[in-house]
C-alpha cells in the first residue's frame, strides 16, 4: 500500500508549528497559529481520500472514463470547513482587537495584571 | 372551505409579521393600523369556522418526522376554536389600543407589531394543533416571543429582569413538560391527542402516566404562574401596558389552563388529579389575592389577582371527575378575559394622562376621566362579583361547585376550595374596593392635577367594549350559558343560568362575602394606610434572582480555585492529556502500527510524488520561518506562504474546488489580518515587554507541540485504508444523473449534502453579527480623547494608476465571478469561490475609494445582502416541499441542453451571503479612529441606543512600564 507518507508528515509539521503558536503569549501569534491550525485540520481530513496519484479530478464527463475519480466526500467536508473556518478566525481576530482596546493589553500576561475584567460580563449581564 | 380557513387562521399572522416590519419603518407610529388587518382577518376567519357546522370534522394533516410520530396536524374543535377567538379577538382590540397607546416616545412600532403579530401565530398554532409535540414546541415559541415582547423597553433593566425572569421559568418548567410529553408518547405510543384521547391506557402504565401528570403539571404552573412559579408574572409588568394586557391576563398564561382542558380527558381518571390541582390552585387563588392586597402599584395589583384567577380556573378542572368536566371553565375563562383586559388597559390609560401607577399618588379620577371610570367600575364590579356582571355568574357558578365538591369529598381536602374561595373572593372585593376609593373618588392631589391630559375617545373604546361585553353577559346570562356551552363538545347538559336562582347556599355565601369585605374595608379605611408590604421570605423572585446568580459566580469561583490566569495552560492539559493517551494506545497496538508501517513505501512514486514532497518541503519552510521571525509583518508573509502553499498542494491532491476557495479564503483572512496588524503597529503593541520564558515552559511547549503533531501524523498513517468501500463512490456515479451537475465535490456541497450548507452559512452570519456585537459595544473606558489627530488607517489614495486599475478591473472580475458561479456545477467553480471574487473585488474598490465613498456607492448595508442570501437559500429548500417532495430536493427545468434548477438558486443565496458576510466582516476595520463611531452609527442607525459609543482604542490606556509611569 502507498501510504501518503508526504501528508503524514505535512500534518506533523503543521499541527506542531500551530500548536506552539497557539501556546504563545502574544495575540498575534496566537491568532496565526490558529489558521494554521484550521489548514492542518484540513489537510487531514484530505488524506483520508486516499492517494490521488493516477486518479482524476472528481468531475465526471457524460462518455465514460477509464481513469478512476478521487473521492469527492472529503473535498465537500473541508469546503465547508475552511468557510467556516474563516469566518471563526475573522470571529476570534476581531475579539482580539476588542480585548486589545479594551485593556490595551496585547499579551496574554498583559490581562493578568486587569483583575476587573471579570466585571464587564455582569455589566452586559445587568 | 374550512380547510382554508383554517390555513388562513394559522398562516396570516406569520405571514403579516414581517410585512409590518417592514411598513414600520416607512410608517412610523401610524404602523398600527396596518397591523390591524391580520387580527381582524382571523378574528373573522374564526368566527366563520365557529358558525360553520362541519368545522369541528375537518383537520389538516402534514408528516414532518415520521420517526418520531412529529406531524403537523391541526384541528379545529371546540377548545380550540374558543382559544382562536378569544386570542384574534382581544388581539384586534390591544392592537387597537396600542396604536393610541404608544405615542412617539416609543421608537420601535414596526417591531412591535411585528413581534405581537409572530406572538398571536405562536398561540394560534398552540390550541389548533393535535400533536402533543407540536404543542410543545408551539409553547415554547409563545414563551420565546414573549421574552421579547417583556422585554421589548429594554434599556431599562427591570424590562430586561422581568423578561429574563419569566423566559427562564417558563422555559425550565418548559423543559418538565417536555419530559411528561414524551413519557406521555411513550405511554400511548402515539403523539397525536385525538388517538390518545379514546384510547384506554395499556396495563402496566399506570405508574407511567401519572408521572406523565406530574410532570406536565409542573409545565402547567410555570406558564400559568402558579405557586410555587407565580413570581414571574408580577415581575413581568414591567412590559409595556398593551402587552400586558394581551399576554398575562388573557392569553399567555391562559396556555396553563388551556393544556389543562386539553389533557383532561387523558389525565382526568388519575388519582392524583384532583387532589394535585385542587391544592395548588386554590393555594394560588389565595395567595394571590393575599399579595393583591399587600400591594401598591395598579399594574402589580392587577398582576397577583391574576395570578389568583389563574389558580382559580385550574383549579376547579380538579371538580371534575373522569365522567366530565363540570360545566363552566370555558364561562370562567371568558369572563376572567375579558374584565382583566379591560382593566389593563384602563391602567394603562391611568398611566398614560397622569404619569404614575401607584395607589398613594392617586387620586380623585371620576371628575376627570367619566367614561374610564364608568369602564373601571364595571370591571372591578366583575373582579369582585357583583350582581348584573358576568362575574358575578362566574362567581355563582364556582360558589356553587364548591359546594358540591365538598359535598362529594369529606376531610380537609372537601373543604379546602371552598375556604380559599371564600377568603379569596373577600380580598378580591376589598381590592377593588381599595382602588375605587383610592383611585376614582375623593380629591386629586396636586401632582396629578398638574401633569393630566384627558384620554382620547380611541384609547377608551377597546375596554369600553370589553366593559359592555362583561354587562351584557352579566344581564343576559341565558346567552352566556348558550355560548359558552356551544364551545364543548364533551360536557354534560348545559345548566340553566339566570341571575336569580332563589336563597341557595351559594347566594349566601355570596351575601356574606360582601358583607364581610365591606366590614373589614370599612374598618382598614378608619386607620392609616395599611404598611404592611410582602415579608421578604416570600418574595420568591428574590430567590429566583440569587439562583440565577449564583450559576455564574460559581463559575468564577471555580475558575479562580483552579488558578488558571492563562487561557493558553488549558490547551497544555488538553495537549498532553491527548499526547499520553495516544502514546498509551499505540504502545498497545505497536505490532500492528509496526506491520503497517512496514508496508509503507517511504520513496514516492513519479513526478507526482516527489512535487509533493517539494511542496511539504515549501510549507515546513513558511511553518519555521512563522514560528522563527518574531515581527508581525515578516510573520504574515510566512503564514500566507504556508496558506498557498497549502492550496497548491490541494491541487496536487487533484482537488480544484479547494484549491480556489483556499486561494480566496487565504486572501480574505490575510487582509483581515493586516487591518489588525497595522492598527497594532501604529500603536506599538507588538513591542510590549513580556518577561522571559522559563527555560522549563519552553521545553514544555515544545513538547506538547511535537507531540500533538506527531500524534496527528500518525493517525493519518495509521487511518488510512484503500480497502474499504467508500461512500465517496457513490456521489461520483450519480452526480450527472441525480445532480445534473458533472462537478462532483459542488453537487455534494450544493445539492446532496445541501442542508450542511445552509447551517454552514447561517454560521457566517452569526460569526457577522458577532464581530458586530463586539464592535459596536459600550465600552467601559472614557471616550478617546479629541486631541488625537484623525488618522486613517488606509489614506484614500490619490494615485491615479492604481484607481484605473481598481476600478477598470472590477467589471472583468465580477464577470469572471459570475463565469465561476454559472459553471460551478459542471466544472470547479461555485457560490462559494464566485462570492469570494465579488466580495474581494468589492473590497479592492473599498481601499481606493475609501470606506466613506465605497458605503454610498454600495447603498445596500451588507447585513441585508446576507439575510437575503440566507432566505434565497431557505426557500430553495423549501420550495420542493410545496410540490409534494421532501426538504431540499432538487428539482430541475429542462430547457434544451440547459437545466436549471433549485441548486443554483441555493448556490445563489451562499454566493450573496458571502458577499455580504465578507464585506460586513472586513470593512468596519479599515475605518480610522473617528470614523468607526460614524460609521457603525450609520449603518445600525437606530439600532444602538444613542448613549452606547461604539468602540476604538484610547490612547491612555497603553500599558506603560512602572518606572515611566511614576516620572510622568
Amino acid at each position: 500500500m502507498t501510504a501518503q507518507l508526504d501528508t503524514a508528515v505535512l500534518v506533523a509539521v503543521l499541527t506542531a508549528g500551530s500548536i506552539y503558536l497557539c501556546l504563545s503569549r502574544r495575540f498575534l501569534r496566537m491568532l496565526f497559529g490558529f489558521l494554521l491550525l484550521s489548514n492542518a485540520a484540513n489537510v487531514a481530513v484530505l488524506a483520508v481520500s486516499g492517494d490521488p496519484t493516477g486518479k482524476a479530478t472528481a468531475t465526471v464527463s457524460a462518455e465514460a472514463s477509464q481513469v478512476a475519480a478521487v473521492d469527492p466526500l472529503p473535498q465537500a467536508l473541508i469546503l465547508t470547513a475552511i468557510v467556516i473556518g474563516f469566518s471563526v478566525a475573522a470571529y476570534l481576530t476581531v475579539l482580539l482587537y476588542r480585548i486589545y482596546v479594551d485593556t490595551g493589553a496585547a499579551t496574554t500576561t498583559g490581562l493578568e495584571r486587569d483583575d476587573d475584567l471579570g466585571d464587564v460580563g455582569e455589566e452586559a449581564a445587568g | 372551505m374550512v380547510t382554508s380557513l383554517l390555513l388562513a387562521v394559522l398562516l396570516l399572522p406569520f405571514l403579516s409579521a414581517p410585512l409590518v416590519l417592514a411598513l414600520g419603518r416607512w410608517l412610523g407610529a401610524k404602523v398600527g393600523w396596518a397591523a390591524l388587518a391580520a387580527p381582524v382577518l382571523t378574528f373573522g376567519a374564526c368566527v366563520a369556522l365557529y358558525l360553520n357546522p362541519d368545522a369541528q370534522q375537518a383537520a389538516l394533516s402534514w408528516t414532518w418526522v415520521p420517526s418520531l410520530g412529529v406531524e403537523l396536524s391541526f384541528a379545529p374543535d371546540g377548545l380550540a376554536l374558543f382559544f382562536g377567538l378569544l386570542v384574534t379577538g382581544i388581539g384586534t382590540l390591544v392592537t387597537f389600543y396600542a396604536t393610541h397607546y404608544l405615542d412617539d416616545s416609543y421608537e420601535k412600532h414596526g417591531q412591535f407589531y411585528c413581534i405581537l403579530q409572530l406572538f398571536m401565530g405562536a398561540m394560534l398554532a398552540t390550541v389548533f394543533t393535535s400533536n402533543v409535540l407540536v404543542l410543545f414546541t408551539a409553547w415554547e415559541l409563545t414563551g420565546v416571543v414573549s421574552f421579547f415582547l417583556i422585554g421589548f423597553l429594554h434599556e431599562k433593566a427591570e424590562s430586561r429582569r422581568g423578561a429574563r425572569m419569566a423566559l427562564m421559568t417558563t422555559g425550565l418548567t418548559g423543559l418538565v413538560l417536555l419530559a411528561g410529553i414524551v413519557l406521555l408518547q411513550q405511554v400511548f405510543g402515539t403523539a397525536d391527542l385525538t388517538r390518545m384521547v379514546g384510547a384506554s391506557v395499556p396495563a402496566g402504565k399506570e405508574g407511567l402516566l401519572a408521572a406523565a401528570f406530574l410532570c406536565c403539571f409542573v409545565g402547567i404552573s410555570g406558564k400559568s404562574a402558579l405557586v410555587p412559579f407565580h413570581y414571574w408574572l408580577p415581575n413581568a409588568m414591567a412590559a409595556p401596558t398593551p402587552v400586558s394586557a394581551y399576554l398575562h391576563s388573557a392569553t399567555m398564561v391562559k396556555l396553563g389552563v388551556f393544556l389543562t382542558a386539553r389533557l383532561f380527558p387523558v389525565f382526568g381518571g388519575l388519582e392524583s388529579w384532583t387532589p394535585l390541582l385542587v391544592s395548588i390552585g386554590f393555594l394560588t387563588f389565595f395567595v394571590g389575592a393575599l399579595f393583591a392586597w399587600f400591594s401598591y402599584d395598579l399594574k402589580a395589583v392587577l398582576a397577583y389577582t391574576t395570578v389568583a384567577q389563574l389558580g382559580l380556573l385550574v383549579g376547579q378542572y380538579g371538580w371534575s371527575t373522569h365522567h366530565g368536566v363540570v360545566f363552566g371553565d370555558i364561562a370562567h375563562i371568558l369572563n376572567h378575559s375579558f374584565y382583566k383586559a379591560c382593566l389593563f388597559m384602563v391602567v394603562g390609560i391611568i398611566d398614560h394622562c397622569t404619569g404614575t401607577r401607584d395607589l398613594r399618588q392617586l387620586g380623585g379620577l371620576a371628575r376627570k376621566m367619566p367614561l374610564t371610570t364608568a369602564i373601571a367600575f364595571v370591571g372591578l364590579a366583575s373582579m369582585a362579583g357583583l350582581p348584573l356582571t358576568s362575574g358575578f355568574i362566574s362567581k355563582e357558578l364556582l360558589l356553587e361547585g364548591g359546594l358540591g365538591f365538598r359535598d362529594g369529598h369529606a376531610g380537609l381536602l372537601g373543604l379546602w376550595p371552598l375556604l380559599a374561595l371564600v377568603a379569596g373572593s373577600v380580598l378580591h372585593v376589598l381590592v377593588a374596593l381599595r382602588i375605587v376609593k383610592r383611585v376614582f373618588l375623593g380629591t386629586a392631589p396636586q401632582n396629578v392635577d398638574e401633569h393630566f391630559h384627558a384620554p382620547s375617545v380611541g384609547i377608551q373604546l377597546p375596554p369600553l367594549v370589553l366593559a359592555l361585553a362583561v354587562l351584557y353577559f352579566g344581564v343576559q346570562p341565558a346567552a352566556f350559558g348558550v355560548l359558552t356551552g356551544s364551545f364543548s363538545p364533551l360536557g354534560g347538559a348545559t345548566p340553566e343560568l339566570a341571575l336569580w336562582h332563589g336563597w341557595t347556599p351559594a347566594a349566601l355565601l355570596s351575601l356574606g362575602v360582601f358583607a364581610t369585605a365591606g366590614a373589614v374595608f370599612w374598618l382598614s379605611e378608619r386607620g392609616r394606610w395599611p404598611v404592611v408590604s410582602l415579608p421578604r421570605a416570600l418574595q420568591l423572585d428574590r430567590a429566583f434572582d440569587v439562583l440565577v446568580e449564583a450559576v455564574p459566580r460559581f463559575g468564577a469561583r471555580l475558575d479562580r480555585a483552579l488558578g488558571f490566569t492563562h487561557p493558553s495552560r488549558y490547551l497544555f492539559i488538553i495537549g498532553s492529556f491527548l499526547v499520553i493517551a495516544v502514546l498509551v494506545t499505540a504502545f498497545q497496538g505497536r505490532s500492528e502500527i509496526a506491520a503497517l508501517l512496514a508496508r509503507t513505501e517511504p520513496l514516492p512514486a513519479g513526478l507526482e510524488g516527489w512535487t509533493r514532497w517539494a511542496m511539504v518541503l515549501v510549507i515546513s519552510a513558511g511553518m519555521a520561518l512563522s514560528i522563527a521571525w518574531k515581527r508581525p509583518m515578516p510573520q504574515l508573509f510566512a503564514v500566507s506562504l504556508v496558506g498557498f502553499g497549502v492550496a497548491y498542494y490541494y491541487v496536487l491532491y487533484r482537488a480544484p474546488d479547494l484549491a480556489l476557495t483556499q486561494l480566496l479564503v487565504e486572501t480574505a483572512t490575510l487582509l483581515l489580518l493586516l487591518l489588525v496588524v497595522l492598527r497594532f503597529k501604529r500603536d506599538k503593541a507588538e513591542l510590549q515587554p513580556l518577561p522571559p520564558e522559563k527555560p522549563a515552559s519552553r521545553l514544555w511547549r515544545i513538547g506538547v507541540s511535537v507531540g500533538v503533531g506527531l500524534m496527528l501524523g500518525l493517525g493519518v498513517l495509521v487511518f488510512q485504508n484503500d480497502s474499504v468501500e467508500r461512500a465517496g463512490s457513490f456521489y461520483v456515479e450519480q452526480t450527472l444523473p441525480l445532480a445534473q451537475g458533472a462537478n462532483g465535490v459542488n453537487t455534494v456541497v450544493v445539492d446532496f449534502r445541501g442542508f450542511d450548507t445552509m447551517l454552514e452559512i447561517t454560521v457566517l452570519l452569526i460569526a457577522a453579527l458577532g464581530c458586530l456585537g463586539l464592535l459596536s459595544r459600550a465600552t467601559s473606558s472614557a471616550p478617546p480623547s479629541t486631541s488625537y489627530a484623525t488618522v486613517d488607517l488606509f489614506p484614500v489614495p490619490r494615485n491615479f494608476i492604481l484607481k484605473a486599475v481598481v476600478l477598470g478591473g472590477f467589471v472583468p472580475l465580477n464577470l469572471f465571478s459570475l463565469h465561476i458561479f454559472f459553471r460551478g456545477h459542471n466544472a470547479p467553480g461555485g457560490g462559494f469561490i464566485a462570492g469570494l471574487i465579488t466580495a474581494l473585488s468589492l473590497l479592492l474598490v473599498s481601499f481606493v475609494l475609501g470606506v466613506d465613498g465605497f458605503r454610498r456607492g454600495l447603498r445596500v448595508a451588507p447585513l441585508l445582502l446576507s439575510v437575503t442570501g440566507i432566505f434565497l437559500a431557505v426557500s430553495s429548500a423549501l420550495l420542493p416541499l410545496a410540490f409534494g417532495h421532501s426538504l431540499l430536493h432538487h428539482l430541475h427545468v429542462t430547457m434544451g441542453p440547459l437545466a436549471l434548477g433549485t441548486p443554483m438558486l441555493f448556490d445563489a443565496g451562499v454566493f450573496l451571503t458571502v458577499v455580504g458576510v465578507t464585506l460586513k466582516l472586513v470593512l468596519p476595520l479599515m475605518k480610522s479612529v473617528h470614523g468607526l463611531p460614524a460609521l457603525v452609527r450609520e449603518e445600525e442607525g437606530k439600532l444602538w441606543p444613542a448613549g452606547s459609543e461604539p468602540i476604538d482604542f484610547d490612547p491612555q490606556r497603553l500599558p506603560v512600564a512602572d518606572d515611566l509611569r511614576r516620572d510622568a
